[in-house]
Parts: C-alpha cells; sequence; structure tokens
C-alpha cells in the first residue's frame, strides 16, 4: 500500500499536539515530503489477537481509522505523556522457529499486549544496520525513538490491559546488544532452531528479509558481506550466513536476563517455564489457554490447525547445498547456543 | 539572570548518560552528552547556574569554579542556537 493511499489520499505531514495521539499508535516509519515520518492510527479498544500486528490492521482496515503522518520528532513528545506499560518481556528468533507459539502463548495471558513483529519497530532498528554507527548522534537518535515506539505501542488502548510482550522480526536480533542497551531490565527470550531445518523452511516461502535487492545495505550487514557481493549469495547461503550471525550475536550478549530455546524443546511446560521467566505466573485458565495454542498451528489465526511436527520431513527436502551452507555458516554457533542451554540446565 | 529552556524544544534523555534535543520550530536534532544532558535537566528543574556547577562539582570531582565555566559555555553555546533564553 502506498502512502498516497494509506492516508487517504494525502502525503502531507502534519502539527499535531502530543495529547491528540492518546490511544492512537505508529504503525509505519515512512518517508512523506522527503523526510522520515511516522504514520500513526487511531486503534483506541483494539486488541492484537492476530499472530502478526499486520494482520490486526488488516482485519481493522474497513473500519477507515484514523491515520495521520508526523516527523520523528511526534514520538519523543508523545513518550514524555504516554502512560504505556514497560515491556515484560522481549522475543527474538532465528525464524521459522516457533517463536509465533511464544507470542500465542503470551497472548493466552489475561489482558496481555502482544506487539509481533510491527514494521514500524523493525523498521526503526533496520536504521542501525545503515545508518547509525555506534557512538554517532543518530545511533542515540534511533535508541530514543525505538524507545519512545515500543512506549506508544504499550498504551492501554482497551483500558485493562498489564502485560507487554514484543516480538521482533528475526533480523533484529543482530541488534540484540544495543536492544539490551535501551532495556537493560526486561528479560529476552531467544528462539532458534536446527540450521537445516530453518533454511528449508525459508526457501519454501521466501521472507523479504532474504531478498536483498529490497534493502541491499541492510542485507549486507545481515549477512556479513559487502552492498556488492550480497546480491550474487544464493539463497541457501545468504540463509544460512544469516542463521550463524544471529546465533553468534545471541551468544556474544548472553547473561542471565535472557534464556534460550530450541524448536526441539517447545512444548506446554517449556511456554510456561518462558512466562514466569517474564515474570508472570499463569492461573489455571490461563495455562489452560496455553495448553491449547501448543496443539495448534500458530500461524494460523483462525486457530483450527493443528501443529504437527515436520523436522524429518524438511531434514528429507533439504539439499546438499542446503546441508553444505548450513554446516559452513551456522552449525558451529548453533552448538553454541545448544552448549548453553545444557550448561543453563 | 536566570536561564530557561525555550518553549518549542523538547529534551529526550537516554539513562543520564547524553541526550537529544529537538528545536520543534526548526526541526533541529541536537545531541547533549553526559554533563550536557545533566546541564539540561537542571535548567529544566529551574536550577540556576550555581545550582548546576555545584552539582556537576560534586559528581565529576571538578572544581566549582572548572564546573561554572563548563556550564557557562554550554549555556552560550544553546543561547546561540536560540535553545534556551535568559528569562
Amino acid at each position: 500500500m502506498s502512502v498516497h493511499q494509506s492516508i487517504n489520499n494525502s502525503v502531507h505531514l502534519v502539527e499535531i499536539k502530543p495529547e491528540s495521539l492518546k490511544l492512537w499508535c505508529p504503525v509505519d516509519a515512512v518517508i512523506a515530503e522527503d523526510q522520515p515520518a511516522i504514520e500513526w492510527m487511531d486503534l483506541h479498544r483494539i486488541d492484537f489477537r492476530e499472530p502478526f500486528f499486520n494482520e490486526t490492521l488488516a482485519r481493522i482496515d474497513s473500519e477507515k481509522r484514523g491515520r495521520v503522518l508526523t516527523t520523528f520528532d511526534a514520538l519523543l513528545q508523545f513518550e514524555k505523556i504516554c502512560d504505556g506499560l514497560s515491556p515484560s518481556g522481549f522475543i527474538l528468533h532465528s525464524s521459522r522457529c516457533g517463536s509465533t507459539l511464544v507470542a500465542n502463548a503470551c497472548r493466552a495471558v489475561k489482558d496481555s499486549i502482544v506487539i509481533a513483529e510491527a514494521p514500524v519497530i523493525d523498521k526503526l532498528i533496520t536504521r542501525f544496520f545503515t545508518d547509525g554507527p555506534s557512538g554517532s548522534a543518530k545511533e542515540l537518535l534511533y535508541k530514543l525513538l525505538l524507545r519512545a515506539t515500543v512506549t506508544a505501542l504499550g498504551q492501554r488502548l482497551k483500558g485493562d490491559e498489564s502485560h507487554y510482550f514484543v516480538k521482533l522480526a528475526c533480523t533484529s536480533t543482530l541488534q540484540i546488544y544495543r536492544l539490551r542497551c535501551i532495556w537493560p531490565n526486561v528479560p529476552f527470550v531467544f528462539l532458534y532452531r536446527d540450521p537445516v531445518e530453518t533454511i528449508v523452511s525459508n526457501l519454501l516461502s521466501i521472507p523479504e528479509w532474504m531478498r536483498a535487492e529490497v534493502n541491499p545495505a541492510a542485507a549486507a550487514a545481515i549477512v556479513g558481506v559487502d552492498e556488492e557481493h550480497v546480491t550474487s549469495l544464493g539463497s541457501e547461503e545468504y540463509c544460512a550466513r544469516s542463521l550463524g550471525r544471529f546465533f553468534a550475536a545471541v551468544d556474544a550478549n548472553f547473561d542471565s536476563r535472557m534464556k534460550l530455546l530450541n524448536y526441539e524443546q517447545l512444548s506446554f511446560d517449556s511456554l510456561i517455564a518462558i512466562l514466569n521467566f517474564f515474570g508472570i505466573d499463569p492461573t489455571v485458565d490461563e495455562a489452560d489457554a496455553v495448553r491449547k495454542v501448543s496443539r495448534l498451528y500458530s500461524k494460523d489465526s483462525t486457530s483450527t490447525r493443528v501443529f504437527e511436527d515436520d523436522s524429518s520431513q524438511k531434514r528429507s527436502a533439504a539439499s546438499g547445498e542446503t546441508y553444505i551452507a548450513a554446516e559452513r555458516w551456522a552449525q558451529s554457533s548453533y552448538d553454541r547456543l545448544n552448549a548453553r542451554v545444557l550448561s543453563c540446565g | 539572570m536566570p536561564v530557561v529552556p525555550i518553549k518549542d524544544v523538547v529534551y529526550t534523555d537516554f539513562q543520564g548518560t547524553g541526550g537529544i534535543l529537538v528545536d520543534l520550530k526548526t526541526k533541529q536534532y541536537y545531541q547533549l552528552n553526559e554533563t550536557g544532558s545533566l546541564i539540561w535537566r537542571g535548567l529544566e528543574k529551574g536550577q540556576t547556574v550555581e545550582d548546576i556547577a555545584f552539582e556537576m562539582s560534586t559528581i565529576y570531582e571538578v572544581t566549582p569554579e572548572h564546573a561554572k565555566k563548563s556550564v557557562e559555555t554550554l549555556l552560550s553555546n544553546l543561547e546561540t542556537r536560540k535553545l534556551v533564553s535568559r528569562a
């Protein structure tokens, strides 16, 4: 959807009092009038019940809710008057590894807000890759904008929310160091999966983050090669290199405020353990709801499709190139994470 | 004469280690380091130059004279950019 269509046929930035944005949320980071802008949407009374943030926006699209575009400073102004919840936990992941199931388990907690892969958050995080060198003023600005965005999305849109979870896009894992600087006391969980199985899953339906041509500069930073080289990588190598870097970033920043969960360990008990790690002690009803979601396919918003473990199927379907790329670029850092899980019990 | 932040300037702090000033009229952004952040927060609280300099001298173990000079230097800089005014 273009900016022209999404803002009621207007691309004009507006000056708006921060008080007027109460119960409105930042939903996208765009370019308007040749400058970076934030798109806000009136989301009062909305619950984010779908597996992904954009699916919620699609559900309410027909309601023709208000939208406005502001410059970035509106975020900083709004943060000062916003009484949004602080995050109870962040969910990071290496893609196609059960993180949506964890988000759904968080959603099973009464009065929770779960923001899953909101483009506005991950686009701001992407700025760190291309436009926020360490120690620069821009890095500080993006940290502040990111904090303000997360705060704004934690508003009590229905009035009674009490827990707030944020799931990020897999590529944001590479910015874990900065994320931990912004939220030093918030627990983080990292979901990951065998690299061969993950590559097979991503090759079946290639996600945007693997399309280097969409944003070559960011892609190069994600994969760890130069920009000229990144578009010539095969999909297996691109994915394997990315996974290896996700695993290594988590390994390098691991401490007691972080919990690791391998896809192989996903179960009702491990979901409850994650909620406990986030400071939640589920009631009997909430635990029942978690048990229910643990049996379903997590990305089915109708909650009817039953989950089936496809690990062996994925390994059988993997090509020789996939095994070679996984071994070369991701296996050792994957093994290091598994060793950490074993040593932490 | 007390120095006060201009109304259209927003300061956002990052855990006391620095922050960003935005002039809403010009949309210009300015970075403050840790001591600049301490000075700005002092201005927001209505502290005098002497109060801020005293606080700075105790935190950073510098003489009050040295601290006052640092505060005055930053204030002059901010005044040039029309981010503060002498009330």
